[in-house]
């Protein structure tokens, strides 16, 4: 009765994934070389560096942040990212007036080619139901406070589109090259979950 | 459907834990899920809209207490018995972490469902847009004021709970799109108009909501009604 079968505790997630797709590959549905190449996709070639580079460039290049504010996924797809789960991208400026915040409170959608896949957090409960209706306690968590006088502005990505933040170019930055500007940008700084400092404070 | 997946506005979850991560994956067996997920959409054609709707079928309980791509692993493995790939007597085996009996399937490099099926990697790099053309004239304009409808479909749907009844304004019209709650079906991209629209916080949280702060989302024409 002990040995019975149906009581066994269902093993760690790693050996069920792994017996599903050794069984997916016998069936010639999947193919372990293809699982490969996502998983370094993903893993070493798509991240919130790319995310940096566009925002540096319309830091520096008013024609080209013009573009990017009118048409994000047109503006971004010169750069050759991989296109999924960014197939139509609308970039959020903040300013000294609006502080632009994403999430998605159905399930976790994130701008992948700019972005990366997104941080635990972000595809935590949470975070999910709580940047919604009380931004500024979310915010604070983060360190961050903006003003009484500025408008908390959240986007909820409930259908394809895909939200990148433009963060406001850090002050004392004015001498600095797009590559060094690139650098100083956060991934949180992208999703409205950070604030980029002053250039002084972080050298 | 009205499921523990629509969490925006729910209370108990408690603070961030914003604990560091540098990783993609934090465990292999993630970013194996993670692909798989792609390799399989793209050999059965299957839309991403089906499979959010089988993660939102999980048991309420489930779905809180899995982790994000244990998700995906429970949602796949009831949607591959669901559509025959694999009998319920082959799942239990995979699920105790073992590899069932199965023919050995060679195909011919020449079979048509061979030279129609993408791989997960090309699905990737191409993307899948979600954009069609759409004759119909928008019934709402960008500054309307607009309603979310009241509603509670068991399907899957795209509208949160948060914002049905409650008044917003449009503030842009991002034109035809595939509109899930069909497509999550099988019935048919049936494409619909987009909009964002805004909602200001206090309309959906009360008076304590900061009178500065809104909400912003994308909503399909068939969600909203004039206000």
């Amino acid at each position: 009765m002990s040995h019975d079968h149906h009581h066994r505790v269902p093993p760690d997630p790693a050996l069920r994934v792994k017996a599903l797709e050794t069984a997916l590959t016998q069936l010639g549905l999947i193919d372990t070389a293809d699982l490969d190449a996502i998983v370094d996709l993903y893993q070493n070639k798509v991240g919130p560096r790319n995310g940096a580079r566009i925002v540096a460039r319309a830091w520096v290049d008013p024609e080209f942040k013009s573009r990017l504010l009118q048409n994000g996924t047109s503006a971004i797809a010169e750069y050759g990212f991989p296109a999924l789960q960014g197939e139509d991208i609308v970039v959020l400026e903040n300013t000294p007036g609006v502080h632009n915040l994403v999430v998605c409170t159905l399930c976790s959608c994130y701008p992948w080619p700019v972005l990366g896949l997104p941080p635990t957090w972000y595809k935590s409960a949470a975070y999910r139901s709580r940047a919604v209706s009380e931004p500024r306690e979310v915010l604070r968590e983060f360190g961050i406070e903006p003003g009484a006088e500025v408008e908390v502005r959240v986007w909820d990505s409930t259908a394809e589109t895909r939200y990148l933040v433009l963060p406001m170019r850090p002050a004392g930055s004015e001498a600095l090259d797009e590559i060094a500007l690139a650098e100083l940008v956060t991934r949180d700084s992208m999703i409205g979950t950070d604030v980029l400092p002053p250039v002084a404070e972080t050298t | 459907m009205d499921g523990i997946h629509d969490m925006g506005g729910m209370h108990g979850f408690g603070q961030l834990d914003l604990k560091p991560e540098g990783e993609a994956f934090h465990e292999e067996w993630e970013g194996r899920m993670f692909a798989m997920n792609w390799a399989l959409m793209a050999a059965a054609g299957m839309s991403l809209d089906a499979g959010r709707a089988g993660v939102e079928q999980l048991p309420p309980s489930d779905y809180l207490t899995l982790p994000y791509f244990g998700r995906w692993l429970h949602a796949w493995c009831r949607s591959l018995v669901d559509s025959g790939v694999f009998s319920q007597e082959q799942m239990n085996v995979i699920g105790c972490g073992e590899v069932p009996e199965l023919p050995v399937v060679t195909r011919a490099a020449d079979d048509p469902s061979m030279a129609t099926a993408g791989t997960g990697l090309e699905l990737a790099l191409r993307g899948n847009p979600p954009q069609r053309p759409i004759d119909l004239a928008p019934a709402f304009r960008v500054g309307d004021c607009v309603r979310g409808k009241i509603m509670h479909p068991a399907g899957h749907t795209r509208i949160p709970r948060y914002v049905r009844g409650r008044q917003g304004v449009v503030v842009a019209d991002r034109g035809g799109h595939v509109f899930p709650d069909t497509h999550a079906l099988g019935l048919g991209e049936n494409p619909h108009r987009l909009y964002a629209v805004r909602f200001a916080a206090q309309e959906l949280w009360g008076e304590e909501a900061h009178c500065r702060d809104s909400v912003t989302l994308d909503l399909w024409e068939p969600y909203l009604e004039p206000a």
